[in-house]
């Protein structure tokens, strides 16, 4: 009994060992397949948060009375199939607000473009939004 | 006796050293999961380098818009002609600008931005127009001295602020599209933004 006690491992043991250390291996892989999104995430963050301030500058150079009330459709970013933001959408909300920034059916005087870029990063859908108020004078 | 040889035999037979076929199939194993490990090592320098790459790219497209787009939107004048949209007319692929710090004559220093490509480096070159007998006196470009003489044109600074670009275009009026691509050969990326023209009259 003591002779068997202390016999080295069996192929099950050695077996179930490595598979273990597997498991670990693929557990650190994944983390890399990972920063590999995590850099996708952030490069298309930056691409949708720069579309969507030109598209907000671009509704500031209307002037108050031709912002019209309304909720945006949501519509791709270009129409040019070759263009890289083809596949990229865009929706622009106009809605009045009071001072605590609630939306109002009313004339306040004050109007905020919404503006939202969609997108598609793999299987989901992301979208990005900004905002800004202009106030009548 | 016979039992006594026994116990000696099984106390050699248990201090006995590893067989070769021991040794040999633990080397195996043994070189399998290293194997394995290097794999995985290789495949995450190599995503490490592509994450790297891809965030210094996005980095440099991040810089060149912002600046662009910033000193678009404080800018006095276009300078440089571009087609409304790329459907009018092929787009601009650099910009001058006046600089909106100091736009009135008479009031300030008057100075011109422009940014080019230069290979793939984006340059952002400061100029200004002066007449050679009055040169601290900066004009606007479109001034002309007696005669019809154009000013002299100097320039102030000319440095690289951003890498890896290879493309800029421009077009738009008063509100300005900026679109560049950054690129490392292997990956290229595309980003755009708009810039409206506060202080354009």
């Amino acid at each position: 009994m003591k002779i068997k006690s202390k016999k080295s491992f069996t192929i099950i043991e050695s077996l179930i060992a490595i598979f273990i250390l597997e498991i670990g291996i693929l557990g650190i892989s994944n983390v890399y397949a990972n920063s590999f999104k995590t850099a996708r995430v952030a490069r298309n963050e930056t691409i949708a948060s720069n579309l969507a301030s030109g598209l907000l500058d671009e509704e500031l150079a209307n002037s108050y009375d031709s912002l019209t009330i309304a909720v945006g459709t949501k519509t791709r970013y270009s129409t040019v199939p070759s263009d890289p933001f083809y596949e990229w959408e865009k929706k622009i909300d106009v809605a009045y607000v009071d001072a605590n920034l609630a939306e109002q059916v009313a004339e306040t005087n004050m109007k905020k473009i919404v503006v939202t870029i969609y997108w598609k990063e793999g299987s989901s859908d992301k979208s990005f939004q900004i905002a800004t108020i202009k106030a009548k004078h | 006796m016979p039992q006594l040889k026994q116990s000696i035999k099984a106390k050699a037979a248990r201090k006995r050293s590893f067989t070769l076929v021991e040794l040999l199939v633990a080397m195996a194993i043994s070189s399998l999961v290293l194997a394995g490990a290097y794999g995985v090592y290789i495949s995450s320098v190599k995503i490490y380098r592509t994450n790297t790459t891809s965030s210094e790219l996005t980095q440099n497209a991040r810089v060149a818009l912002e600046r662009i787009s910033r000193e678009v939107r404080q800018s006095a004048d276009i300078i440089t002609s571009m087609p409304e949209n790329p459907t009018l007319g092929t787009p601009a692929v650099e910009i001058k600008m006046q600089d909106g710090h100091n736009q009135w004559p008479g009031i300030g220093k008057i100075q011109y931005i422009r940014y080019y490509l230069s290979g793939s480096d984006l340059h952002r070159e400061l100029t200004h127009y002066a007449f050679p007998d009055s040169s601290d006196d900066w004009v606007l470009y479109s001034t002309r001295g007696a005669d019809n003489v154009e000013p002299d044109k100097i320039i102030d600074s000319d440095q690289i602020k951003a890498e890896q670009m290879s493309q800029i275009q421009f077009w738009g009026v008063k509100n300005i599209t900026i679109n560049i691509a950054v690129s490392d050969g292997a990956q290229t990326y595309h980003f755009e933004t708009k810039a409206l023209g506060r202080n354009i009259q």
